[in-house]
C-alpha cells in the first residue's frame, strides 16, 4: 500500500467518532457531465491540439476530430454527515497515448469545520487558472474550449494533498480563499512518452465576489520535473552538453540549467468576470515563470464577451499568448533543445451557445488563429510544408451536457 | 366606487399578493431584514452566515417550481440555465453543492420554521406564524 493511500486510511478510520456526533444529513448522488465536439483545422500539415498532453488533433491526422474536445465525467458525492462529505470523480478524454482510459481526476475527504472554513485532504483540482476546477465542465464554461492560448501549457489538472478554504462576508462583498499543497504529475508525448511531476506544491487563490463581479487571483508554485528517456539519455541533447568539447557546443552548466529537474516553476493568474445576467465579461491574464530553462516562461490572456437573448448566447473572444523567454540560444545544442518551443500567438474567435434543452447546450465556434512568426502555437506534429508564423482557422461544432 | 369594483379591486389586490414571492426564515432567527444582496449572497453559496453570526443554509424548491423560476430572476436575475451552470461549475469542482430541493412551499414553511439555519422562498400565501418573511420581492 503506498504511502498515500495510508494517509486516505488514516484520515478515513478518524472520520467514524466524528461523524457519529454530527448532526447526520447522509446521501449519495451520482452526476456527471460530458461534451461531444468535432472539430476541424485548415492547416493540414499539422495538428492543432487543446493542450500539450494531447498526442494528436484535427488538420494533419484527421480531417474531423471527434476525440480532442469530446469527454465524459462521472461523479459521486457522499455525504457522510453534516461535516464531512467526499466527492469521487473519473474522467474519460484524450489521453497522451491516444486512448480514453478514464483517469480518477478527484478523491478527497472534506471536513467542514465551520460554516465558513472547511479542509480537504486526498485528490483535489488543482486551481492555477481562473476556471482550473472547472475546465472539463463544458456546460459551464461560455466556449466550445477554453482559450488555449492561456489554457494549452499547464498539464497538471490535479494534485494529491489537502486544502484549507475559508469565506466570510464584508457587507455586501464575499471574500473566499484556498490554500493547497502537495504534489502532482502527468504524462505528456514527448518523443516516445515523457513525465511532468510538480513536487513541493503549493499556492493560494483569493476570490472577491460582489453582486455581478467576482474577481479571482490564484499563485501556485512547485518544484517542476521534466523525465524523458529521449531528452535525457545517453545519446540526448544534455548528454551532449555535459560531454562534447567546448569548441562542439560541450557546457555542463547550460546542462544543469536547461535539463529540467527540480525546477521552479510558478503559476499566477488574475482573472474577472462580470455577469449582470443580459450580458457578461470575463478576462484573465496569467504567467507562467520560474527558472528560465527548457520551459520557456510566457504570458497568456484572453477577454470574452457574450450577450444572451433568450436561449441564445453569441460571444466573442480576443486572446494572446507571448513568449517571456529568448527562444533561441547561442549555444547550438541548447538552440536544438528549443526550437519547437516557441508557442507566441494571436487569436479572434466567434461562437453561439444554444441553451436547446434544460440539460443540453449546443455550441459552435470559430477560430481565427495567427501564430508569432518563429512559432507553432497550439500545432503539433509538423509535416513537410509547416511553416512558423502563419494563420489558419479552427471550426468547432458540439453538445455539452450535464446528467 | 360601485360595489363591483371594490370587489374586483380586492380580488384583484388578493391575486397580486398571493403572488408575492418572499424569503423568510425562523420566527426564532433573530434576524428581521434581509437586503436583496443578502439573499442573494446566501442562495449562491457566498455566504454562510447570517449576519448575527449564526449559519445559514437556502432551501429551494423543485427545478419545475415556476416559484424557484421567478425567485431567481427577480433576486439575481438569472433564468434556470444560468444558475444551472453556477452550480455546474461548483459542484463538478467539489467546491459546493446547489442548495436541498423541497417538493413544496409547505415543506419550506414546516422545515423554516422548526430550524433557525434556514432560509427559503414561499408565495406570501404560504406564510403561518412559525416563520418570518425577511425580504419580499
Amino acid at each position: 500500500m503506498s504511502k498515500k493511500s495510508l494517509a486516505l486510511w488514516a484520515i478515513a478510520l478518524n472520520l467514524a467518532p466524528f461523524g457519529a456526533l454530527a448532526q447526520a444529513d447522509p446521501g449519495i448522488r451520482f452526476s456527471g457531465f460530458g461534451s461531444l465536439v468535432a472539430a476541424r483545422s485548415s492547416e493540414r500539415n499539422a495538428d492543432f491540439t487543446l493542450n500539450i498532453v494531447q498526442p494528436k488533433g484535427p488538420g494533419f491526422s484527421r480531417g474531423t476530430d471527434f476525440g480532442s474536445d469530446s469527454r465524459v465525467g462521472l461523479q459521486v458525492d457522499l455525504q457522510m454527515s453534516q461535516r464531512f462529505s467526499a466527492v469521487i470523480q473519473g474522467i474519460s478524454e484524450r489521453r497522451h497515448d491516444d486512448s480514453f482510459n478514464p483517469v480518477l481526476s478527484m478523491a478527497h475527504l472534506k471536513f467542514q469545520a465551520l460554516p465558513g472554513l472547511s479542509l480537504r485532504a486526498g485528490r483535489l483540482p488543482l486551481a492555477a487558472y481562473l476556471i482550473s476546477e472547472y475546465l472539463k465542465v463544458g456546460y459551464a464554461t461560455p466556449w466550445v474550449r477554453p482559450p488555449v492560448d492561456l489554457y494549452h501549457f499547464n498539464p497538471f489538472t490535479y494534485m494529491d494533498g489537502g486544502d484549507l478554504g475559508w469565506q466570510t462576508n464584508a457587507g455586501d462583498l464575499s471574500i473566499s480563499g484556498q490554500f493547497f499543497g502537495g504534489s502532482t504529475s502527468a504524462k505528456l508525448p514527448v518523443t516516445g512518452e515523457a513525465k511532468v511531476t510538480g513536487k513541493n506544491l503549493g499556492g493560494l487563490s483569493l476570490t472577491l465576489a460582489y453582486g455581478a463581479a467576482t474577481f479571482r487571483s490564484s499563485y501556485t508554485r512547485m518544484k517542476f520535473t521534466l523525465d524523458s528517456p529521449a531528452l535525457d539519455g545517453s545519446t540526448g541533447p544534455y548528454a551532449a552538453l555535459r560531454t562534447l568539447p567546448a569548441p562542439f557546443g560541450g557546457d555542463p552548466a547550460l546542462a544543469d540549467q536547461f535539463q529540467v529537474k527540480r525546477h521552479n516553476l510558478t503559476y499566477l493568474s488574475v482573472g474577472f468576470t462580470y455577469d449582470p445576467g443580459g450580458w457578461f465579461l470575463m478576462a484573465e491574464g496569467a504567467r507562467k515563470g520560474g527558472d528560465e530553462d527548457q520551459l520557456l516562461n510566457n504570458t497568456g490572456a484572453y477577454l470574452t464577451w457574450g450577450v444572451r437573448f433568450g436561449a441564445w448566447t453569441p460571444y466573442l473572444t480576443v486572446a494572446r499568448k507571448t513568449m517571456d523567454s529568448p527562444t533561441t540560444h547561442p549555444n547550438p545544442i541548447v538552440n536544438a533543445i528549443l526550437s519547437g518551443s516557441d508557442e507566441a500567438q494571436s487569436s479572434y474567435s466567434g461562437g453561439l451557445r444554444w441553451d436547446m434543452h434544460k440539460n443540453i447546450v449546443m455550441k459552435a465556434q470559430y477560430d481565427r488563429i495567427k501564430n508569432g512568426r518563429t512559432s507553432h502555437g497550439a500545432l503539433i506534429n509538423p509535416q513537410p510544408g509547416f511553416r512558423t508564423g502563419e494563420g489558419y482557422n479552427v471550426t468547432s461544432l458540439g453538445l455539452d451536457f450535464l446528467f | 366606487m360601485k360595489p363591483m369594483h371594490v370587489i374586483a379591486c380586492l380580488v384583484f389586490a388578493a391575486a397580486s399578493l398571493g403572488a408575492q414571492t418572499v424569503v423568510i426564515v425562523s420566527a426564532k432567527n433573530p434576524i428581521s431584514k434581509l437586503t436583496k444582496e443578502q439573499a442573494a449572497q446566501i442562495f449562491l453559496g457566498q455566504a454562510r452566515t447570517f449576519i448575527t453570526g449564526g449559519a445559514a443554509e437556502p432551501l429551494d424548491l423543485p427545478e419545475s417550481s415556476d416559484l424557484r423560476k421567478d425567485f431567481y430572476l427577480k433576486a439575481l436575475n438569472k433564468p434556470p440555465a444560468q444558475m444551472k451552470a453556477y452550480w455546474s461549475k461548483l459542484e463538478f469542482s467539489g467546491t459546493g453543492r446547489a442548495p436541498k430541493a423541497l417538493p413544496t412551499a409547505a415543506d419550506i414553511v414546516k422545515l423554516v420554521g422548526e430550524n433557525p439555519r434556514y432560509v427559503g422562498y414561499v408565495d406570501a400565501a404560504s406564510v403561518n406564524t412559525s416563520v418570518k418573511v425577511v425580504l419580499t420581492l
